[in-house]
């Protein structure tokens, strides 16, 4: 059973097709790659899953349910969480207090107007904390956080709603690699253990090759290739888009 | 060996909280063209930026034409001759080709070489066709030749070219690289922003690789060549 | 039907004055991103300074000199004060810049009182064009005839302008993109002052060519900023032709609305800008700004509850406002009463722009729909104080409702703006709806019960009402309801992406702080015992926007200190110091300029982090390079 199945989603903006009758399927517990060059038309094609950016055409269907056409508020209560490759979170909210709120979300309690917020599901928030190894951090504001805290933080916010499946957009940009190692850990830990399907983009060639189950790469709005990592490697379309190849054109008064 | 145009030692650059750039440096000679490869998110970008005066937090000293430019206003490091043609292009889609070019304008430059309209359009005829047309209702590629042709006619003594193949269709990469070629032998001096070797390959003097915010390899094609390794570790997937 | 055709001119001849203006403002806006608020100011002293040299300088051709001689003298100061003060506040929130030129504005008002008295001035017809001429039968003044012609005059002079030289071609390119503009070799700085100077004469000649046609008052500066407001945003802010074609539309509104609809002919015009808004929220000829600036009240220290300290000094003051009554007179209680209602106000204002992130340029709406809620109970039904303060409030409560639903679905200066648009409807609907709201003869005999008329123990119920509504907004800023407001302004695109739905959750936060400001302007109804359109006034509003920003917008009891000092100042000033608006104005410009970036936030990034040094905490968990070293 497929988690998500994406079929001939296309966007334009002006007279550019960022993206062009893209397909592909998002398997249970996979953890699917998005890869391209920059431009490509990844960010578009992602944004376009959590209903952030609605397709011209194409139908995006979670276990079956089309998603299309609906806000991204509608699209987190079906069961997709995100986070964002600049980062968004609530500045002016603690650590803690952000993880709550998008539990008070979940829970339906956001109309409240008696109860102190600050006292509401503090074990729930910790207990995700925790996961992703944030608790000793939960009191300290969120502005003062650094950027792969910020990145960890973010997971936990869209681990809130026992999401189905989790888009993560440049999960490791700005991290050093060790952090880029144990996060990927972790949300390999986490497809496992909550039985999530996570597609992701990243530039990071090693944590795209080390950690992915499959591999998608789109140039100039396309979908051009999709396989496993070795397949992918071999491709020499995919070689010949990140190298460039001399056979595209030719070199005429080079130097 | 002809003098230095820019000197950078020591970079570092922070966006907020990341530090995104690690000690980078960075020598251009007169004339020369320097390609500067890596994947997205090596750091090429900010590299450029910083020097334009673009990043509030940068440490590091770096030399333009014999003045210090690190932390100067963005409009006087333009106004000494430093040329930027930004990734995302940022042509003022408002205004006709001729005005984008009018706001480039600089009075002339001593030793380099100096840029008006008709040259510029001699150079890319594509532009000359469009003198009328607002920069919004142009292609990718026509923009990409504006936003060059705009930096050219503050006739830098260096520009720094910010991925111009990129999402650019294989034909337009070839006039592009023709036309880059040409502003070459006219005595521009470059440095290229690129993922695209084979691309770079073709312009440039000289490679310069950075990764993961720090420059890894600094020399020529050949020697790039004579080590497969580096740039398959550095820009190949 | 000839009438009619006269009457068109006549708008005409209005509309062209109005592009002056607004034309000015929008060019300005489009540039440096400041909302001139003192621009109305700039086309009083263009008016006044060419009635006087229109006066003095002899010949028939004394007129026609003082005309544009006036503008470009005014249009020198205007170069001025762009150099000595807005330069230094273009990186500061664009709440500062705008309570910057408020406070310009208050000074010129009582500088335009000092040099030219307060009474009406009446400049003289203008030599060789003094007489009228047929038109379908009526008379028309020949003057008028040639300020209609100013108007595309002027557009054209504008278009080539900004097509024909270089200036012009860099004035649009940095209207687009400001950085890609300096990346490009170009200093801003005098591009700015340009520019800002520009604006400025057009204000000001818009004022010198009205003289024949209008008396100049001290009052011109506000009446006309609100009109320049709402043609600058129906037209779309920034774009000339968009001025151009708003201010016909609001001059001929303006001209036919007292005709056909004069009972309503002062809302028409409001109620047209708020569909063209609802229609196209960035005006008729605008864009949507590509990159909106963040939303004020950002903050980067959560906001905290009350520590043992705060509840300490809280139950304090609240014990020592309790015996306040055994020790002072009836007049100092009354001020303090009065202080204690505008704490509510700046609370409740604060509640919608600090924690909502949504700016309020027209706050007073609510505080007079809840003022006059009550006065029309007691007018109309003989209402009880008791009934009066219970029902009072619904109706600014409805208005909250029904005026957030729209502003909600804008966003920053444009959800400004439309708030200010709707304060004036307010405001002209009850100015003009006399049979019912007594007009500016206000409603009187508004007086509490009999159990409560004393001073002492007014003031008892107001520290009750006031202190429970202070409770009440601090305890919605920490319930969930205030949590998800407070998403939804430090980040929409978070918020959404966990299912808040922001409109909802900002439309009930609206509704709420207008409903608490209708607490207040309840209970200062019963305090002075009459309302007037007064409550409703810009004036009203401006002074909550500085309570707000004079105390910190980014804390919860800032708002409650800086409505107490404001308010107090203002009381003392206002009996104390004939020229009060000029020494207020001045230390709002001051401040402003001291601290761009709000006293609170001065505080934050400049004396926080120096003590934090002190105290040696050193923030944990911050990366340092030798992090990123370690490669796996």
């Amino acid at each position: 059973m497929s988690a998500l199945v994406v079929e001939a989603l296309c966007k334009s903006f002006g007279g550019l097709r960022a993206v062009d009758d893209v397909s592909f399927s998002l398997g249970e517990t996979e953890l699917l790659a998005l890869i391209g060059p920059n431009g490509a038309g990844k960010s578009t094609c992602f944004n376009m899953l959590n209903g952030q950016i609605q397709p011209d055409v194409g139908s995006i269907r979670l276990y079956g349910d089309e998603i299309v056409g609906c806000p991204p508020r509608t699209v987190w209560r079906m069961g997709v969480g995100r986070t964002f490759q600049i980062t968004a979170t609530f500045s002016s909210m603690t650590v803690m207090e952000n993880v709550q709120m998008a539990l008070l979300s979940h829970h339906r309690r956001l109309r409240a107007l008696l109860p102190f917020a600050g006292g509401q599901y503090r074990d729930e928030a910790m207990a995700l904390l925790d996961r992703v190894g944030m608790a000793s951090q939960a009191g300290r504001a969120c502005g003062t956080l650094a950027y792969g805290d910020l990145k960890r933080l973010e997971l936990a916010i869209a681990l809130a709603n026992e999401p189905r499946v989790l888009l993560m957009d440049e999960p490791t940009a700005g991290m050093a690699p060790r952090e880029r190692l144990q996060l990927m850990r972790l949300t390999a830990d986490i497809v496992r253990d909550k039985g999530v399907s996570v597609l992701f983009t990243e530039h990071d060639m090693d944590v795209v090759f080390g950690h992915a189950d499959r591999i998608l790469v789109m140039n100039r709005g396309r979908l051009v290739a999709a396989g496993s990592p070795a397949e992918v490697r071999a491709n020499t379309e995919v070689q010949a888009i990140y190298l460039g190849s001399g056979a595209l054109y030719a070199p005429e008064g080079a130097a | 060996m002809t003098e230095a145009v820019l000197e950078v030692r020591g970079l570092n650059a922070w966006y907020g909280r990341a530090h995104i750039l690690f000690d980078v440096d960075l020598t251009v000679r007169r004339g020369e063209v320097v390609a500067l490869l890596g994947r997205n998110g090596a750091g090429k970008t900010t590299t450029f930026a910083s020097l334009m005066g673009l990043v509030p937090s940068v440490t590091g000293s770096a030399t333009f034409d014999g003045a210090a430019i690190l932390g100067r206003p963005t409009h006087e490091i333009a106004g000494r001759g430093l040329g930027y043609v930004p990734e995302d292009r940022r042509i003022f889609t408002d205004l006709t080709v001729d005005e984008n070019l009018m706001v480039g304008e600089r009075p002339p430059r001593d030793g380099v070489p100096h840029w008006t309209p008709a040259i510029l359009y001699d150079l890319f005829p594509n532009l000359a066709e469009l003198r009328r047309r607002p920069g919004g209702h142009m292609s990718g590629g026509e923009q990409q030749m504006l936003t060059i042709a705009r930096t050219l006619m503050g006739n830098p003594s260096l520009v720094l070219l910010d991925e111009p193949s990129e999402g650019l269709a294989p034909r337009i990469v070839e006039q592009m690289a023709n036309a880059l070629n040409a502003m070459k032998r006219e005595g521009v001096t470059l440095i290229l922003s690129e993922q695209n070797l084979h691309f770079s390959r073709l312009i440039s003097d000289r490679a310069t690789i950075i990764e993961g915010g720090r420059i890894r390899f600094d020399g020529t094609f050949a020697e790039l060549d004579a080590q497969p390794a580096i740039s398959a570790t550095y820009l190949a997937v | 039907m000839d009438f009619l055709v006269a009457q068109f001119l006549n708008g005409l001849a209005s509309a062209s004055s109005l592009f002056l203006v607004a034309s000015g403002l929008s060019i300005i806006f489009g540039v440096t991103r400041i909302v001139n608020f003192a621009h109305g100011a700039f086309y009083m002293l263009g008016a006044y300074l060419a009635y006087t040299l229109a006066t003095h300088l002899p010949g028939p051709f004394g007129f026609w000199v003082a005309l544009p001689l006036s503008a470009l003298a005014v249009a020198g100061l205007g170069a001025l004060v762009e150099m000595t003060i807005l330069r230094r506040i273009y990186a500061a929130p664009e709440l500062f810049q705008l309570l910057a030129t408020f406070g310009l504005t208050l000074m010129v008002e009582d500088l335009v009182v000092m040099i030219w008295g307060p009474e009406d001035l009446l400049g003289p017809r203008a030599p060789g064009l003094d007489g009228a001429i047929p038109i379908f039968g009526q008379l028309f003044p020949t003057y008028d005839l040639l300020v209609i012609a100013m108007g595309p005059l002027v557009l054209l002079g504008l278009w080539l302008l900004f097509r024909r030289t270089r200036w012009g071609v860099l004035v649009r390119a940095a209207t687009e993109d400001r950085t890609m503009v300096a990346a490009l070799g170009v200093n801003q700085k005098w591009l700015f002052t340009s520019v800002f100077t520009l604006g400025i004469f057009l204000a000001a000649l818009g004022g010198a060519l009205q003289i024949p046609r209008e008396a100049v008052h001290h009052a011109l500066d506000l009446q006309v900023i609100v009109e320049a407001f709402v043609i600058v945003v129906v037209g779309g802010l920034g774009n000339v032709l968009g001025a151009f074609l708003a201010a016909v539309m609001i001059a001929e509104l303006n001209a036919f609305g007292i005709l056909l609809f004069p009972k309503i002919s002062l809302v028409l015009v409001f109620l047209v800008m708020a569909a063209v808004l609802v229609v196209r929220p960035w005006g008729l000829l605008g864009r949507p700004e590509a990159h909106p600036r963040a939303s004020v009240g950002q903050a980067v220290e959560p906001l905290r509850r009350l520590g043992p300290a705060g509840l300490a000094a809280s139950l304090l003051l609240a014990g020592a406002l309790a015996l306040l009554p055994l020790v002072a007179g009836p007049y100092l209680l009354t001020v303090v009463t009065e202080l204690l209602i505008f704490a509510l106000f700046a609370a409740s204002l604060h509640l919608m722009m600090g924690v909502g992130g949504m700016v309020s340029f027209g706050h007073a709406a609510y505080f007079g729909l809840g003022a006059y809620g009550a006065a029309l109970l007691v007018r109309f039904i003989g209402a009880p104080m008791e009934l009066g303060i219970l029902l009072g409030p619904l109706l600014a409560l409805a208005g909250g409702l029904l005026f957030g639903w729209f502003c909600v679905r804008l966003s920053g200066v444009y959800l400004a703006m439309l708030t200010l648009a709707f304060a004036q409807i307010v405001w002209s609907i009850i100015f003009q709806w006399y049979e019912v709201t007594g007009g500016d003869n206000g409603i009187l005999g508004i007086w509490p019960s009999k159990w409560a008329a004393d001073p002492q123990v007014y003031y008892y119920l107001v520290l009750g009402l006031c202190g429970l509504g202070l409770v009440a907004i601090r305890r919605v800023i920490f319930s969930p309801f205030g949590y998800a407001l407070r998403a939804c302004r430090d980040s929409v695109l978070r918020a959404e992406a966990i299912g808040i739905h922001r409109q909802r959750v900002q439309w009930m936060g609206f509704a709420l702080a207008g409903a608490f400001a209708g607490v207040g302007g309840t209970l200062y109804a019963y305090l002075k015992g009459s309302v007037f359109p007064d409550v409703i006034s810009i004036a009203t509003s401006v002074d909550g926007l500085v309570m707000v920003l004079l105390g910190g917008i980014q804390t919860v009891s800032g708002p409650i200190v800086g409505a107490a000092t404001y308010k107090a100042l203002s009381i003392y000033m206002t009996s104390q110091i004939a020229y009060w608006q000029l020494v207020l104005g001045g230390l709002i410009v001051v401040l402003v300029v001291a601290f761009p970036e709000g006293i609170a936030g001065f505080w934050q990034r400049q004396v926080g982090p120096r003590l934090r040094a002190r105290l040696g905490a050193r923030r944990a968990g911050e990366h340092t390079p030798e992090d990123w070293e370690a490669a796996p």
